[in-house]
């Protein structure tokens, strides 16, 4: 039985293949996603815990002023604490031969012989430090690939305002920059920005460091690592003589930060794109499979007639969903391969591992074929259920014909009679099939939220960085001063060559505080009425500086629970460290970083400073002779701990965010068109087989193919336009949803669709309606209708 | 088996309706009905008298709203639904007026279909199956078109093969609704000789029903059914 049962299965499957394939496609593409997200996810997440693991990677960052060694080996014994590692760490100035723009970068110590150090470096090329030379220096890998710089060679670094020219002993990787940005930024630039490992004695030397360090790194025991707030807490109290400019748990380090976000993004998407797919696909196949048993519905009847019990029908029909499911979760564990392949390779550019490989996944894709199986049976159950509940003599029966009272609309007497006979042929066909009306216009709504999704990626994106870059941040040069400088050095700033405008800033690090909240942050003083930073809203308002008080960027007012008009606590890592107390004046929105401003010589006087400044913003006309002697000034003032090109960063961040995006978007779109095409396909195949006669008749009384296609094209237009318009929000909600992974401390993505967005999906719903119909067209134009006409009804 | 006295269908005070919108149309009105092992019983009535009805209740395809249907010694509608496939499976044999030939089966494998399933009270080996199926196709003069689909044979010859798919598992009673009413008129008299030579040299219980009396060869016990109510003619 079973054999000739499957062989009858087999050519079922075989006559129904152009609509296998459809619904085939939509499961591969789920499962495709599932796999693809979920083993890029696990790639990343095998590399990161054997790269640490390496690394032996720290659970907190300390930065402060200056503490003795002495003091650090106290904080050993504080609970929670396994181990600590003190460090110098301090900004430089790369000054390489091959470029006139001095380049930021970071310096930061090591042991001089290689050991198992926390955080320590794993060596790309040439050695650690020898023991011959004593300026030596390990570089970054990715920078020193950058800038061409071999083991071997030698560099020079602006070290605590003084040239120094350092033998490049090797090039090394670290698993605490893994994403490497210089501070303030978001994207890392491997040509503008590296880290310099130079051995703690020469740092010491440079430094004036002699016994004491600026940097901590620790690792916690494995109780206390629920708990790292708490112990950060505890070395805040120990070291607050000491300055703590910022407690970091390895949670909110800026590079784990990062990585941790993008691999929480993979995962939202693994659950929600196949969750997508594989519901339009049950629900497409859920079409096919009523269509087919209905179809089948006499042979049903005579196999119950001859005896063969329900179980066995029901196994029968059931294996068609599961060949979809296995059909469809196989050629979606190999697309979900090459997706993990694909994007394993574009995560590379971003994050460097030692390792980072693109493996198999066998249980992913066992769980995968799963899904789709369930899935499809799930699709296949209602058709199936339907025409087992039938006695074999109704079974063998035709159906009853569909009601042919009138549809809701044909009670509007004057608008229908006004309609022309095709509209209300097509309205009275869609209201009909409601269920085959409605799964169709679910499965262009899932279809449209997904192209909305992609190009509101691409406008997020575009969003913050006109934002940042257009709207708050308008200077062309931020200098950043290693010490606070008084006036004059501003003043001076304006002399550079080609400045036509400049402002300083003076920035405090401070731990705000509210009630029971606190939080590590810097208030940034700026002049009022300046240019070159525009504290802003959302909507895009510009917010005055106000003479007393202070702006406090959303995000960081939810941190202390503060709102407008109340008063925080602030006790600034300098000087005496009082507590001093301002009124949030405005709630503002920053995508980048939390934010706080004050009026210049408000926070000056407050801090009982005169006029210091830490920052020069600088707006420039130059041309190029005065681009490259501005540079080369630069490079001279010993003063200066970095140098940002704001219109390079923009561009370098556009290039990174957008460039990937849009081939995430370019992905995303061509899978809403595999559920436009595998849902149009369906539903208008279908409809054309049971309309045979309909078509015949309509071909007999002299209707061109094209015209009669023409009927089943506004069908499938007015079915999908419905729907896509439905997806409109469904995309944005979705997202919503999306960039909220992509919101923490350092930066917050908008959720922003362009009103071309809204107009594009519509017309990319049309072509793939227009693709769609192109096949049907074809289908409808080959159909042997003279023979239609004698079948058997 | 050989007891001629013995009842094979016994249909006891069947009735059944259908909802044609909001009305209940009754279509058998207590039906009594007993039909004894090798007899031939013709069942005549125009159309829309329920005679398919009465056929697919007799035959376990139709619950009736009241009564009993007894087979053999089986009382078929309170069995579970899988006994009564068993039922029509292996003591059963029916002929359709449009001969639901699986399409997509040639004639062998149509003619086997019911022969092959898992738990049959006969056990047969493939083999005897097969034998018995040639021996169907032989009886019926059609075993060149073995391989043949459905599509690549007549009326007639499909009808042939609908019978022989009847027999194959030898049951008791052989239940025909209009086994010649898609038929010209020779070929719908060769499958009513191949149905009366079955009940004549194998003893095979017939309970053929028709629209028309000028059926050829009639024998057997012939009853009419008009409005519900069945009449000796």
């Amino acid at each position: 039985m079973v054999k000739i049962l499957d062989r009858k299965l087999l050519r079922d499957l075989l006559r129904t293949k152009g609509l296998l394939i459809a619904v085939i496609m939509i499961v591969a593409v789920g499962t495709g996603s599932f796999v693809g997200m979920l083993s890029t996810y696990d790639n990343l997440l095998i590399a990161r815990t054997s790269y640490y693991s390496r690394c032996r990677m720290a659970d907190f960052w300390i930065d402060l002023k200056k503490a003795p060694i002495s003091e650090i080996k106290n904080l050993e014994t504080l609970k929670g604490i396994s181990e600590l590692r003190e460090r110098i760490s301090f900004p430089v100035i790369v000054d390489l031969e091959n470029s006139n723009k001095p380049i930021n970068g970071l310096a930061l110590s090591m042991p001089a012989g290689p050991c198992s150090v926390i955080n320590n470096i794993v060596m790309k090329s040439g050695s650690y430090f020898t023991n011959d030379i004593r300026d030596e220096v390990i570089v970054s890998d990715k920078f020193a690939l950058a800038r061409n710089i071999q083991p071997g060679s030698f560099i020079n670094l602006i070290l605590n305002g003084t040239k120094k020219k350092l033998y490049v002993a090797g090039t090394a990787i670290s698993s605490e920059h893994i994403y490497l940005a210089p501070p303030g930024g978001i994207v890392d630039n491997p040509l503008g920005y590296g880290v310099f490992y130079l051995k703690r004695e020469y740092m010491e030397d440079v430094f004036g460091f002699h016994g004491a360090c600026n940097n901590i790194v620790g690792i916690l025991t494995p109780k206390a690592r629920y708990n790292s707030e708490q112990v950060l807490d505890n070395i805040n109290k120990s070291l607050k003589d000491y300055g703590v400019y910022a407690a970091t748990p390895l949670k909110l380090q800026f590079s784990n930060l990062t990585l941790s976000a993008e691999m929480g993004g993979l995962q939202t998407m693994a659950t929600m794109f196949p969750a997508m797919f594989l519901s339009v696909a049950a629900l497409v196949l859920n079409v096919l499979m009523t269509r087919i048993t209905e179809q089948q519905r006499t042979i049903v009847g005579t196999l119950k007639a001859l005896g063969i019990n329900n179980m066995t029908i029901f196994n029968h029909f059931i294996k068609y969903g599961l060949f979809v499911g296995v059909t469809g979760g196989i050629s979606g564990c190999i697309l979900g391969h090459w997706i993990a392949a694909w994007m394993t390779v574009m995560y590379k550019t971003f994050f460097e591992f030692p390792n980072l490989l693109n493996e198999l996944y066998p249980n992913t894709m066992l769980i995968a074929i799963l899904i789709s199986i369930v899935f499809s049976v799930i699709g296949t159950l209602r058709g199936v259920r339907r025409i087992i509940r039938l006695n074999p003599a109704e079974a063998m029966r035709e159906p009853t014909p569909t009601s042919c009272e009138n549809i809701l609309l044909e009670r509007w007497t004057r608008l229908w009679t006004n309609l022309d006979f095709r509209w209300q042929i097509i309205l009275r066909s869609l209201f009909r099939n409601k269920s085959r009306t409605l799964i169709g216009i679910v499965a262009a709504a899932i279809g449209s939220s997904m192209v909305v999704l992609a190009f509101g990626f691409v406008n997020s994106m575009d969003e913050m960085i006109e934002f940042q870059f257009s709207k708050v941040m308008l200077s062309d040069y931020n200098l950043s001063l290693k010490d606070d400088l008084n006036y004059g050095a501003f003043i001076e700033s304006k002399k550079l060559p080609g400045i036509s405008h400049a402002e300083p800033i003076f920035n405090v690090p401070c731990t705000f505080i509210n009630k029971n909240y606190h939080k590590k942050g810097m208030i940034s003083g700026l002049i009022s009425g300046a240019k070159l930073t525009i504290p802003r809203r959302a909507n895009g308002d510009s917010v005055p500086i106000p003479p007393v008080g202070l702006l406090m960027t959303k995000r960081m007012a939810q941190h202390l629970d503060i709102s407008e008009g109340q008063t925080v606590s602030f006790v600034p890592v300098r000087g005496e460290r009082k507590t001093y107390e301002a009124k949030v004046v405005s709630i503002i929105d920053s995508m980048i970083g939390l934010s706080v401003y004050a009026d210049f010589h408000y926070l000056n006087y407050l801090l009982g400073e005169t006029s210091a400044v830490s920052d020069i913003q600088l707006k420039s006309n130059q041309t190029p002779e005065q681009k490259i002697s501005f540079f080369k000034q630069l490079k001279t003032i010993p003063n200066i701990q970095s140098i940002d090109e704001i219109k390079v960063q923009k561009k370098i961040v556009t290039k990174q965010f957008t460039g990937a995006m849009q081939g995430t978007a370019f992905m995303m779109i061509m899978f809403a068109a595999v559920i436009f095409f595998g849902s149009i396909l369906n539903g208008t195949l279908i409809s054309i087989a049971e309309r045979h006669r309909e078509i015949a008749t309509f071909r007999v009384l002299g209707y061109q193919a094209m015209e009669v296609g023409t009927i089943f094209l506004r069908e499938n237009i007015v079915v999908n336009m419905i729907g896509t318009i439905a997806g409109l929000p469904l995309g944005y909600w979705l997202l919503v949803g999306m960039m909220s992974q992509f919101c923490n401390d350092a930066y917050s993505m908008p959720s922003v669709v362009y009103p071309s967005t809204w107009l594009w999906t519509i017309i990319l719903a049309m072509l793939f309606v227009l693709g769609a119909h192109w096949i049907v067209q074809k289908d409808i134009s080959k159909m042997d209708w003279s023979q239609a006409l004698s079948m058997k009804e | 088996m050989s007891n001629v006295t013995e009842t094979i269908l016994d249909i006891k005070r069947v009735r059944k309706s259908y909802k044609i919108g909001r009305k209940n149309v009754p279509v058998l009105k207590g039906m009594d009905l007993k039909i004894l092992q090798g007899e031939c019983v013709l069942l005549l009535g125009p159309s829309g008298s329920g005679k398919s009805t009465l056929l697919h209740i007799a035959g376990g395809l139709d619950k009736p709203d009241e009564g009993h249907v007894i087979i053999g010694k089986e009382n078929i509608y309170q069995l579970t639904d899988r006994k009564r496939a068993h039922i029509r499976n292996s003591k059963v044999g029916f002929v359709f007026q449009f001969y639901n030939l699986l399409p997509d089966l040639n004639a062998f494998d149509n003619i086997i279909l019911p022969a092959i399933l898992e738990k049959h009270d006969k056990m047969r080996s493939k083999k005897e199956v097969e034998n018995r199926a040639f021996y169907l196709l032989e009886l019926i003069g059609l075993v060149d078109r073995a391989s043949h689909k459905p599509s690549e044979l007549s009326g007639g010859e499909q009808q042939r093969v609908a019978t022989a798919r009847a027999l194959i598992n030898e049951p008791e009673l052989i239940l025909a609704d209009e086994p010649t009413g898609n038929l010209d008129r020779e070929a719908g008299d060769s499958v009513m000789e191949l149905l009366f030579n079955l009940n004549e040299k194998n003893g095979t219980t017939l309970l053929i029903v028709s629209h028309n009396p000028q059926l050829s060869g009639l024998r057997g016990r012939i009853l009419s059914l008009d409005n519900g109510i069945i009449e000796h003619i």
